[in-house]
């Protein structure tokens, strides 16, 4: 379709403006190959820069080509504080708190009272979202959000002293 | 080291004589924390209504007694290690006397022997004309109790109507002798042979006094580290120019202050033919907080040692691992790169230990104070390459500072845009780095071989700014190719 565009165009030129000089003594293909060679001979068209293609999908690909955000630090592990909330006890037991994974990784482990307030920093992978405290029988999942979280040694009251 | 096995009750002030008082007033307001300290308040609620406080903020007040002989309605206190002396004491009264017959209070003692519930020391009949009269109460303990573990309670009975028991200055002489850690069970004997306050079965050293737990980051297996060495200039982005596995381990003590770092370096592939050197900065640690530095094998000739070991010069502790790639895995035959293409003889790795000493028998470096696990955490390990024998020219993970024997004229060249006023270091003007850490064990990719196609999620997470596939690196369905990772 493009090339009849052309032709019918260049034809209409041809008939037109150029008659009364001596492009009618040409035949109509020889006129058409000549004005297409302008055409094209023409720099900065922009309609042939539009047309022309773009960078084949692969190059685009690849790690180079990558964009990202300045703050992004491309660590796959993230620092956490845990406040430990010191509870009033008769108790001056120490015992390990561990933190861990969710599959029982221990991220740090801290010898303590109940009775010691506590900051425990530990560095936890980006893609967990939850931790396990656990001091003696006591364990207790908690849930990530934002680089601050606390754990208390309050459990629910055993059934048989409810 | 002398050794000595003590019979430890697990913090030798229980064992304290005289006998300590226990005593319970439930001002807290809280079941649940008394609960937590072993105290319990079964078929109760801690009042505050004025007209039924006996003593303070709070008053434990039963439920109604209309159980007959329901023996749950009241206080059972933790174990405690009787002295077979003394006194206990507290405060009672009911609500009303309406509407009900028999109302009445004991104490009881509950042997941890056997756990039965045995020996009533005390009991008041209420009467409708003193049912609501405050009794003061004194009950002696008896001598058969010395030196024996019993719980006390105090429960009140009731038939009919809808009184209810208040309760409140409870008070006994005795040693707090539960564990509110071990669901208050009474103490048990425990061994602690190295007398460090840390019983054996928690113990990572039992006969070392001087070390009790041991952590090792990553908790599952060795982290990876990536780099590529063209810095300043972009590479081929296969992150396979020098490719180590990590492990740290921190020893601290039953103060859980640290005496070691423990670290292992596993330099698995060269995939470039610069001589590049490796070492680690611990940022924020001062170098003279290490007592000394104990090596398997030399770093070599790149790093100057000062005489505990640590790079000197340095604002904080540097650590050097090796001088050269080259001399450390050299390919068989003379091919390009070690451990890099399949095709080529496989390279044994390289292992460097190393151990950092911060406490000896106990005591710091001189003129330094101890740390403890909070001021070590892994994030602190900020490892570097040094390039083709230029002690000056590191090339660290994204946005981790250089340390102080960098030659900062290469920041802000070539491909390089780090921005050291904006703590911005060692990404291109895209914010793409020449360094990776991975707190996991994975293959690296093959030599040529675009990170991205070798991971298919990393490009997905680096674009959404880490918000989704954070697990990237992880061997699940559809997000390695195999065929360009060695």
């Amino acid at each position: 379709m493009k090339t009849n565009f052309f032709k019918n165009r260049l034809h209409v030129l041809s008939t037109n403006l150029l008659a009364p000089l001596f492009l009618h003594k040409l035949p109509i293909h020889a006129f058409i190959l000549i004005a297409f060679t302008c055409v094209v001979a023409t720099p900065s068209c922009k309609k042939m820069d539009v047309l022309a293609p773009v960078a084949a999908p692969e190059k685009a690909q690849g790690f180079k080509w990558l964009i990202v955000n300045d703050e992004f630090t491309w660590a796959d592990t993230r620092s956490i504080s845990l406040d430990v909330i010191p509870l009033q006890t008769d108790s001056d037991l120490s015992a390990l708190l561990y933190v861990k994974t969710v599959n029982d990784g221990t991220l740090i482990t801290y010898n303590t009272s109940m009775k010691q307030a506590l900051q425990i920093k530990f560095d936890l992978p980006t893609d967990q979202t939850k931790v396990k405290v656990v001091y003696g029988t006591i364990e207790k999942i908690i849930e990530i959000t934002g680089n601050r979280i606390a754990f208390d040694f309050i459990t629910p009251i055993p059934a048989q002293y409810e | 080291m002398k050794f000595f096995i003590i019979a430890y009750l697990l913090l030798l002030t229980a064992c304290q004589l005289p006998a300590q008082t226990v005593s319970q007033n439930f001002n807290s307001g809280n079941r649940n924390a008394e609960s937590a300290n072993c105290w319990y308040t079964p078929g109760c609620s801690f009042t505050n209504t004025p007209t039924e406080l006996i003593e303070g903020t709070f008053t434990l007040r039963t439920g109604q007694l209309t159980g007959g002989g329901n023996n749950s309605n009241g206080l059972i206190s933790p174990w405690l290690k009787l002295t077979g002396n003394g006194a206990i004491a507290f405060k009672h009264r009911l609500t009303n006397f309406n509407n009900g017959s028999t109302r009445r209070v004991i104490v009881t003692l509950e042997s941890a022997t056997n756990q039965t519930i045995q020996d009533t020391l005390y009991q008041f009949v209420y009467g409708a004309n003193d049912a609501t009269t405050i009794q003061s109460v004194s009950v002696n303990i008896p001598a058969f109790t010395a030196g024996k573990i019993y719980r006390i309670r105090v429960v009140a009975f009731g038939t009919g109507g809808n009184s209810r028991c208040l309760i409140d200055a409870f008070s006994a002489i005795g040693t707090y002798w539960s564990n509110p850690a071990q669901d208050c069970k009474p103490l048990l004997l425990s061994i602690d042979t190295d007398g460090d306050g840390v019983v054996d079965k928690d113990d990572a050293f039992p006969t070392d006094a001087n070390r009790a737990f041991s952590t090792v980051y990553p908790a599952a297996s060795y982290g990876t580290l990536m780099f590529e060495d063209l810095w300043p200039s972009n590479g081929d982005n296969d992150f396979n120019d020098l490719v180590l596995n990590y492990s740290i381990t921190t020893i601290t003590n039953a103060a859980n202050k640290v005496v070691e770092l423990k670290y292992v370096l596993i330099a698995k592939a060269i995939g470039g033919v610069l001589k590049n050197g490796f070492a680690f900065q611990l940022d924020g640690i001062v170098s003279a907080k290490i007592i000394r530095v104990i090596r398997s094998k030399s770093p070599g000739n790149l790093f100057s040692l000062a005489t505990n070991g640590v790079e000197t010069s340095q604002q904080f502790a540097n650590i050097p691992v090796f001088s050269n790639t080259q001399n450390l895995l050299q390919s068989a035959g003379g091919n390009f790169g070690v451990n890099i293409d399949k095709d080529f003889q496989f390279v044994t790795p390289d292992t460097t230990k190393l151990t950092l000493v911060f406490l000896e028998n106990g005591v710091p470096a001189l003129h330094q104070s101890t740390i403890t696990a909070n001021d070590v955490t892994p994030s602190l390990f900020n490892p570097y390459i040094c390039l083709n024998q230029q002690r000056g020219k590191e090339v660290h993970c994204s946005d981790r500072v250089p340390s102080s024997l960098a030659s900062l004229a290469f920041l802000g060249t070539m491909d390089d845009k780090s921005r050291p006023t904006a703590n911005k270091y060692y990404k291109n003007k895209n914010n793409l780095p020449w360094a990776l850490n991975i707190g996991s064990n994975v293959p690296y990719a093959k030599e040529g071989k675009d990170i991205t196609i070798s991971y298919l999620k990393l490009a997905a997470w680096a674009l959404s700014g880490g918000a989704v596939f954070c697990d990237w690196y992880q061997s699940k369905s559809g997000y390695r190719n195999p065929v360009f990772l060695y």
